[in-house]
């Protein structure tokens, strides 16, 4: 299958109220050692409205709805052939707990390596905040066990 | 702790040791992330396609590299940060996440402050070779 057919395919836009909790949990479960990740007096007390989310925090975003998997499917592979080959996050605006942060995935783009035997392709997901200021773009590049 | 103010091209940013990760923890940023891959997490479907084991999420090693960057200080700045996967880790390996300044440019009243960034095991396997880009 010719999967730069699908470049430009567009995913549904996912929303997410931040809550407090879920932040607290994320930051916990990866050790962070700075308190404005888990603690809102701290943040308040260095200048932040509400708990700043880590920096790899976006990525839980869209996970319910399982935007992947619709990806996959599209691409007519199974979660065993594919790995994760890199992951890249421009920041915009901070996040922080309470935000509600909409999400919007587009198939962006697809290439091959190694005569043809490895075949990648990108997925960016935008991020926009409440105020619909974008506070982020991330780019996902799955690797496609051929 | 990081910080970008006086620093300098070569500056090394203090290492985070990542002390090796076990079933549980995985369990834990499954949860938290949401990415239930199974792969991460069950070890029929490991072995199914080659694996002795279950092996670590890239994106949990990530987040511990983002500690090595991203502190009350610095985050406010931190506009680029990427990884590219090397190799799996799998549990109960001992990484080392590490970084340098490489290049400090000044654009107008800004400075754009880039850092390559490495997670190796004791081997000195190569995980993760990354990029962050401040801006102040």
């Amino acid at each position: 299958m010719d999967i730069s057919k699908l470049i430009g395919k567009s995913y549904k836009t996912v929303s997410l109220e931040i809550n407090e909790e879920d932040v607290v949990f994320f930051s916990k479960a990866t050790k962070q050692e700075d308190e404005i990740f888990f603690n809102k007096k701290v943040a308040l007390k260095n200048g932040f409205p509400q708990i700043v989310c880590p920096p790899t925090f976006l990525i839980s975003i869209g996970m319910k709805e399982n935007i992947l998997a619709e990806c996959l499917k599209d691409l007519r592979v199974g979660i065993e052939n594919i790995l994760h080959a890199g992951q890249e996050f421009n920041f915009k605006e901070l996040v922080f707990a309470g935000d509600t942060i909409f999400m919007k995935t587009i198939l962006k783009n697809t290439y091959k390596k190694n005569e043809g035997k490895l075949e990648f392709c990108v997925f960016e997901s935008k991020y926009f905040n409440q105020n619909r200021v974008e506070v982020c773009s991330r780019n996902n590049t799955l690797l496609i066990k051929n | 702790m990081f910080d970008i103010t006086n620093i300098i091209v070569g500056h090394e940013i203090p290492e985070v040791i990542i002390e090796p990760l076990q079933q549980q923890d995985l369990i834990k940023y499954a949860k938290a992330s949401g990415d239930y891959n199974p792969i991460h997490l069950d070890k029929n479907f490991a072995n199914n396609i080659g694996l002795d084991n279950v092996i670590v999420h890239g994106m949990l090693i990530m987040a511990h590299l983002g500690k090595s960057i991203a502190n009350s200080m610095t985050i406010p700045y931190l506009k680029h940060f990427s990884v590219q996967f090397s190799s799996i880790t799998n549990l109960g390996e001992k990484l080392i996440c590490s970084g340098q300044v490489i290049k400090i440019e000044k654009e107008k009243e800004k400075k754009i402050i880039s850092l390559n960034l490495k997670v190796l095991n004791l081997s000195n396997d190569i995980k993760i070779l990354g990029k962050a880009i401040f801006s102040t």
